[in-house]
């Protein structure tokens, strides 16, 4: 049990990793044709895993329906949803348009799904002013230079901003606005972004190394 | 008398036409020469899977202005020209090769054809036949035809510094792991994001609320999906033997598969598999804002005591930070895109950065295996930093003194080709 | 060639689809001058495929016609024939592009994002692995700008001046509020 369990999957996970790895190095038609492969595969697995996740989510809301726990209701809506986009793109064929009209699924997607993501996202605008209080009160002396910094950002990055800094400014001769916070976007903020760029490269070649190697096993869960 | 006029009149007859013949007109002067294409090769592209081919010929004095080479390529009996390019250009130092794997000071014409783009029935080893032309208005000269296979490389020599770095990492690698049961253990800095999993999991268990865990929305091939399920692990751990409700939603249902094994793992772990339920890890949507809608509507409803949103997110970060700092649950984040940091800066009271995330398996479990392989990403920013330092210093010294060759080796030894 | 990665985004590659022919581009002819490829799940293995032979992944185009019938896909086996790439994303998909295809194949790339998104690849810009960037809708309004195609891009920065000065206004209320609170 413990051959298939525990070595069978290390040594699938060794030998694949140690061949997409000289997949890099050896430029063959032979690993090509082994990186086509594996990318079949991944399609696949890919596919089924969605039937999964599908089957777990459909399991999981309706043991809640039935046993009527707090919240039943909402559960009937993931049936209500799934089934008003599933079967008018069963009826239309999974086409949105035919010629210039919108289909079901169509209309689905463009009144329903597309309306509902983008207001999801707009909410975003609200919680970012409120975080935006939090994170630009000045509290500290880095504070107040992280609020400055915010500050000729935001000036900069629309045409009212740079209007109002030259009203103010513009008379002293010095930098625009525009100047100002491209070079805070290509100077400081760039730099910061490279190390932690790095870092994380590093991390991420380190842990790849790991899982090749058998010594990560969270994945396949422990013995 | 009469003598010496003779000789005069006959040495002035000789002296205008040694003028005459030493003013040769300008455009015989100028006259365009055809370059001597003798040393035209063909063979095949090294370093490549088998697809190109090598030409070169050498390159001088007649690659002027307005002169063109034409190059010709054939597999049966017609030729097909693919590629005409002015005389000055295709030179041996435009190959963009390292100097280990290229001759850039070559002086050669060089051009690499694709075949496959030419030839609908081409086959790797099949021979094809090349030539050159040089064309300049009325003068032209060819090249004898040459006979080339394409073969694949068994190596990509290119690449031979990015090799040799990986296996300096992976024997840095071996040897941490080999050194791994040291006395007193590895040292390694306070991460207050992961100190406080013992105070969220504490809370939740006093409050008796559940406890929310994000993995994200990265799929399970991602690193920090992966560091993700290794934290996941060790609060499964804690949960279980707390007796505390967890939920774990997720986006992707391979993570879903990989969280479950895992969580199922950590009860077992603690001797607490009867507490385990399968409905501990859900699946929820693989679309972005139907994921964090849903999280938001059941963090709203069941208040947790504490959420951990650790792993790849993006823009839903900061919807699911705020929904959970609004019903006052300990918010412990975590994430490897720092577009969506200062979200969680301000909206969580713990927030790892990066690599911290990387670390986190290693930290929590105390395996000292897992923690020696710490000691490889420290010997890799050094590396890292060092490079940085002295390459920086041996450009600056390169340009100052004008050693080229100085600033193309050092830029040949840091690109990946 | 127009292809998305995100099975969300099919919908509105129709609606692009749909408004080429009208008022986009009405001179170009589907199958000649652009084709539209089907949703592909697994962006990692798309995009190192479409560097290697893209009819692997993709042999038809999403109304099922053969992509290698088609005169726009003359001469197309990969990456490597095509003039530049192009990502518009609100996800971290252009870094996937930028290390799984433009820089390991050597193809021309761009990008377009969300201002959020837009400093983390600023370092891939400065490096020339990114021919160009346009960052949020400032990003896109300048491109409207540099086209002299005015559209939602331009007509939306009055939104977002307004917002932008709002948000500022709010933050030094707050800040004088809090000193006002603190101080006096």
């Amino acid at each position: 049990m413990t051959l298939i369990k525990k070595h069978i999957p290390l040594a699938i996970c060794f030998i694949v990793g140690i061949l997409t790895l000289s997949s890099y190095y050896v430029p063959t038609q032979a690993s090509e044709k082994y990186v086509e492969s594996m990318n079949k595969w991944e399609n696949i697995v890919a596919g089924f895993a969605f039937l999964l996740g599908l089957f777990s989510l459909f399991f999981s809301h309706t043991r809640k329906i039935t046993r009527r726990v707090d919240g039943w209701g909402y559960s009937l809506f993931v049936f209500v949803g799934f089934l008003a986009m599933v079967v008018p793109a069963i009826v239309s064929n999974g086409k949105q348009m035919v010629g210039a009209d919108l289909t079901g699924l169509g209309w689905g997607y463009r009144f329903l799904f597309n309306a509902l993501s983008g207001t999801m996202f707009s909410v975003l605008a609200f919680y970012i002013v409120s975080t935006a209080y939090r994170a630009f009160r000045i509290k500290s002396l880095q504070a107040g230079v992280l609020f400055a910094a915010a500050l000729v950002l935001m000036l900069a990055k629309v045409p009212l901003g740079q209007m109002i800094w030259e009203t103010l400014f513009g008379w002293t001769g010095g930098w625009d606005i525009a100047q100002i916070g491209q070079w805070l976007m290509d100077v400081p903020a760039v730099a910061g972004k490279r190390g932690i760029m790095m870092g994380l490269a590093i991390g991420g070649i380190v842990t790849a190394l790991k899982i090749i190697f058998g010594i990560e096993r969270q994945y396949m869960g422990k013995d | 008398m009469l003598k010496t006029r003779l000789n005069l009149a006959v040495l002035s007859v000789f002296l205008a036409a040694s003028v005459v013949s030493a003013a040769t007109p300008a455009s015989q002067k100028n006259a365009p020469t055809a370059p001597d294409l003798s040393g035209f090769a063909a063979k095949d592209m090294p370093y490549d899977k088998g697809e190109a081919v090598l030409l070169t010929w050498p390159s001088g004095p007649a690659d002027v202005p307005g002169a063109v080479y034409q190059v010709y390529a054939a597999s049966g009996k017609d030729w097909v020209k693919v590629e005409e390019f002015p005389a000055g250009t295709k030179l041996a130092a435009d190959v963009e090769l390292p100097f280990w794997a290229w001759d850039r000071h070559a002086a050669l014409h060089v051009v690499q054809l694709d075949l496959p783009g030419f030839f609908n029935d081409f086959k790797i080893g099949n021979e094809y036949r090349f030539k050159v032309k040089y064309v300049n208005g009325k003068v032209t000269a060819e090249s004898s035809e040459l006979p080339a296979a394409p073969k694949p490389n068994l190596f990509n020599l290119a690449r031979l510094n990015n090799l040799l770095l990986l296996i300096v990492t992976t024997i840095v690698f071996f040897w941490t792991v080999s050194h791994a049961k040291r006395k007193g253990g590895l040292f390694i800095r306070r991460i207050a994001g992961l100190d406080a999993i013992d105070e969220a999991v504490g809370r939740a268990t006093e409050m008796g609320r559940p406890i929310f865990y994000s993995t994200g929305i990265g799929a399970m091939s991602g690193v920090p999906t992966i560091a993700s399920t290794s934290i996941l692990a060790e609060v499964a751990k804690k949960v279980a033997a707390h007796d505390t409700q967890l939920k774990v939603p997720h986006f992707d249902p391979i993570v879903m598969t990989v969280s479950k094994e895992i969580v199922k793992q950590a009860y077992a772990e603690v001797n607490r598999l009867d507490s385990y339920r399968d409905d501990i890890n859900f699946f929820v949507s693989q679309d972005q804002f139907s994921y964090a809608a849903s999280v938001d509507g059941m963090i709203h409803r069941e208040k947790p005591a504490a959420c951990f949103f650790i792993g790849h997110f993006m823009a839903e970060s900061l919807l699911l930070a705020e929904v959970g700092a609004t019903t006052g649950a300990i918010q412990i984040a975590g994430t490897e895109q720092e577009s969506q940091l200062p979200f969680f800066f301000t909206s969580c009271d713990y927030t790892l950065i990066g690599e911290e995330l990387y670390a986190a398996g290693a930290y929590l479990s105390k395996e000292p295996m897992l923690q020696s392989t710490l000691k490889v990403q420290d010997f890799g920013k050094a590396f890292v930093m060092v490079s940085i330092v002295a390459g920086s210093a041996l450009l600056l010294a390169g340009t100052w003194f004008k050693l080229d060759t100085l600033v193309t080796v050092v830029k040949h030894l840091f690109k990946a080709y | 060639m127009i292809l998305t990665l995100n099975a969300g985004a099919t919908g509105l590659i129709d609606e692009i689809g749909e408004r080429i022919p009208k008022d986009i581009a009405p001179t170009k002819k589907y199958g000649t001058d652009y084709v539209i490829l089907p949703y592909q799940p697994n962006p990692v293995a798309v995009m190192t495929q479409l560097g290697m032979d893209m009819y692997q992944i993709y042999d038809k185009d999403r109304d099922g016609a053969l992509l290698r019938e088609m005169p726009v896909m003359k001469g197309i086996r990969n990456v490597k024939d095509m003039q530049l790439g192009m990502c518009i994303t609100g996800t971290a998909l252009l870094d996937y592009w930028v290390a799984y295809t433009a820089d390991k194949f050597k193809m021309p790339f761009a990008g377009g994002t969300t201002a959020v998104s837009q400093i983390g690849y600023a370092p891939y810009l400065q490096t020339g692995q990114l021919k160009g960037l346009m960052g949020g809708m400032k990003g896109a309004a300048d491109y409207e700008l540099l086209i002299d195609a005015k559209e939602k891009g331009t007509a939306g920065l009055d939104a977002l001046s307004l917002a932008h000065i709002m948000v500022i206004g709010l933050i030094v209320v707050a800040n004088i509020m809090m000193f006002w609170l603190k101080y006096l």
